[in-house]
């Protein structure tokens, strides 16, 4: 054997020719391209679906779409943005980036890399098919609460829940993948305080990642067992609660929350950094903050439904414990700061959206504050601000990070610089498109206006127009980002990178040459 | 250096899914140490306050809910009664099925204020059992309760209401 071996080492050891590359292969790189195609196809999608929305929410009364329709969009657009869009997408920088940070020559569980991907093309279609089936599809809210997802769901559920199986299959077996090449495979020399913010952020992230995915995956079961097998888990007939749905989804829900954000601090920890040029202030408090989110994400949940009837204790316990979370997200706010702060920043594409994150995320981080107050939230629950309030730390929280994490890294990955003066429209047509979009949500929820309605009341309409003139800017915008990454990477298009590509950025994957060639760190580097 | 090996990681998911369903018995669990959700976890009567009335006299104020109200015509005989510990009152809720078809309901009760709802003792009660409905006809339904001498004086009023759920998915407007 020892002669293949050799053998081995002398000729270029390259990918597979053709579709079969794609298929077969256990390369993380490749898995992580594919993991990011997934995504953008989802946002593409899942911005299609937006965009029926605001089309029809334009002005007041049914104009385009029946309001069942309408509700399996709005259904829809939430499902394939969270489990579809933002998730694989840092599943996918996960695998580009964690075994180049540490110094690993791949991920520790390749095969089951392979399988965790290629599981979600087909979660996926099936979720979308559902749109064309008896009845339609899940038009019940991403939040699926039973009894309305049970008995009075389409008969289309069941396939819902069978794709939000496989999509939990998937990234439990990711997470234990990120688990187990962060523990077994840095390089020597790397301890733990010493890995890169993006790595800790994602370690933690994929411990949150096999404790409540399990959870969800529990209660789509039980919505199955309810649907089918004569159970009464949700059915108050049967004896039953109703209520117990909405806890026991929130116990995966909000953690969920944080799986959707971890990864973006610990991008935007790097991106700040490297175009401040000066180390990130407040690593080890970075560390702690991380933790502490990650473990306060499990005693929150009630908050998001303050309104169920629970007792005053429960009230306040649920609001103290939610404001808790402010403190270390804070503190992460005031290192990024900090870390700006006398810096010798210069505003490439990639600090612009980390900036915009910092700012914008704060607004959304503020928001939900004010959601946390249990009497506040009485008057909020259920309207549009609370939609105001997740949009943004969604999208320019947790988007706007991918899309940074994108620009950031993408002359590592194939060699070349995207076009900055693209990049720069994209941003501020993004930047300002997401503000026209979202920040009006606000006064119509304040204002009484509900979530998930087709038509509404007179008095919103003025905000509403623009609202859904925001969100044409925003979504179309985004094919200034297709273009520029089309055109950097099979285009060929835009100057060499170098192999630091940036003014001295740090970590490992800016030690190896620009584009990265397949493998990498076959020789585990040296830690200084 | 040790290293970690994914098996014994894959232990957090499984035992994570089992936890899942654990929520279930817990939450119940959860509710009958606190008296949330006005479930009626009862203390029951002991033998020697059986006929012995005592103690204060408590209102209860009696309750029913049915989605469409249209189809369903469903009201207590008694808005209110005055209980005391070992008094038992019967009394009745009346119940009309305006359908063209037989329906069989459960009906499920919530005594409020929470707290106190286990003071509140059902010797008898229509939510038991299922209860079948002949079409355009009306049924009393049976219910006797008392106070349980256990209840503590500060006690002075109680809520009792009935949700009339359709137990079969076929036939019917819930």
């Amino acid at each position: 054997m020892s002669h293949d071996a050799a053998l081995d080492h002398d000729h270029h050891h390259g990918p597979d020719k053709g579709i079969m590359r794609w298929i077969y292969t256990t390369n993380h790189k490749d898995i992580g391209t594919m993991y990011l195609l997934l995504a953008l196809v989802a946002l593409l999608v899942g911005g299609s679906m937006a965009f029926v929305i605001r089309a029809e929410l334009f002005q007041p009364g049914l104009q385009l779409v029946e309001p069942n329709f309408f509700n399996q969009m709005t259904t829809m657009h939430g499902l394939i943005m969270v489990f579809g869009a933002i998730m694989p997408a840092f599943v996918g920088l996960a695998n580009w980036l964690v075994p180049m940070m540490i110094g690993a020559p791949d991920m520790a569980l390749p095969r089951i890399n392979n399988w965790s991907f290629w599981l979600l093309p087909f979660a996926f279609t099936m979720l979308f098919c559902t749109l064309f089936m008896d009845g339609g599809g899940p038009n019940f809210g991403w939040t699926f609460y039973a009894p309305l997802s049970t008995t009075y769901a389409p008969p289309s559920v069941t396939f819902f829940i069978f794709s939000v199986h496989i999509m939990g299959i998937s990234s439990i077996m990711g997470a234990v993948n990120v688990i187990v090449t962060i523990f077994n495979m840095r390089a020597p020399g790397m301890t733990y305080m010493k890995m890169p913010l993006f790595v800790w952020t994602w370690l933690i992230t994929a411990f949150l990642l096999i404790a409540v995915m399990p959870v969800l995956a529990g209660v789509v079961t039980m919505m199955l067992m309810d649907i089918h097998f004569g159970t009464s888990f949700f059915n108050a007939a049967g004896g039953g609660d109703p209520v117990m749905f909405q806890h026991v989804f929130w116990f995966f829900g909000h953690p969920e929350v944080y799986i959707m954000i971890l990864p973006a601090f610990g991008i935007v920890s790097h991106i700040i950094s490297t175009f401040s040029r000066k180390p990130l202030f407040g690593y080890t408090s970075m560390v702690w903050a991380t933790s502490s989110i990650a473990v306060l994400s499990f005693i929150v949940w009630a908050h998001h439904m303050f309104t169920v009837g629970m007792p005053l204790v429960g009230e306040l316990f649920f609001m103290y414990s939610t404001m808790l979370i402010a403190v270390p997200t804070g503190v992460k706010v005031f290192n990024w700061v900090t870390t700006m702060f006398r810096g010798s920043m210069s505003f490439e594409t990639p600090m612009l959206f980390a900036i915009a994150f910092v700012v914008l995320f704060t607004i959304g981080g503020l928001s939900g504050l004010m959601l946390a107050i249990a009497p506040a939230d009485f008057q909020y629950h259920d309207t549009y601000f609370v939609v105001a309030h997740f949009h943004y730390v969604l999208v320019p929280g947790a988007l706007f990070s991918i899309m940074a994490a994108v620009y950031y890294w993408l002359p590592k990955w194939c060699g070349r610089m995207y076009h900055e003066g693209l990049g720069k429209l994209h941003f501020w047509l993004s930047f300002v498109g997401v503000n026209i979009t979202f920040f009006p949500m606000h006064f119509v929820g304040l204002a009484g206006m509900p979530r998930r309605i087709p038509d509404y009341a007179l008095q919103f309409a003025d905000f509403n127009a623009i609202v859904s003139v925001g969100a044409f800017i925003f979504g179309l915008s985004q094919l200034i980002f297709v273009y520029n990454i089309y055109r950097t990477t099979i285009g060929g298009k835009g100057e060499k990178a170098t192999d630091k590509v940036w003014d001295e950025p740090t970590g490992l994957e800016w030690e190896i040459p620009s584009p990265a060639p397949y493998h990498t760190f076959q020789e585990p580097p040296v830690i200084k | 250096m040790k290293k970690m090996s994914p098996w014994k990681l894959a232990i957090i998911p499984l035992l994570m899914f089992g936890f899942g369903f654990a929520l279930v018995p817990l939450y119940d669990v959860f509710c009958d140490i606190t008296g949330l959700n006005g479930k009626n976890f009862q203390v029951g009567l002991t033998a020697d306050e059986n006929g012995l009335v005592q103690g204060q006299v408590v209102t209860l104020q009696l309750l029913a809910d049915a989605e469409s109200r249209d189809v369903w015509d469903f009201k207590p005989e008694k808005n209110k009664l005055e209980i005391q510990a070992g008094k038992f009152i019967t009394t009745y809720y009346e119940i009309h099925n305006s359908q063209d078809h037989a329906v069989t309901i459960q009906a499920v009760p919530s005594v409020a204020p929470g707290k106190w709802s286990q003071y509140l003792v059902k010797i008898e009660c229509f939510c038991f059992t299922q209860q079948v409905i002949e079409p355009h006809s009306s049924v009393k339904l049976p219910l006797q309760v008392t106070l349980s001498a256990k209840a503590p004086a500060d006690v002075n009023h109680l809520s009792l209401s009935y949700r009339i759920y359709q137990s079969e998915t076929l036939g019917g407007t819930f």
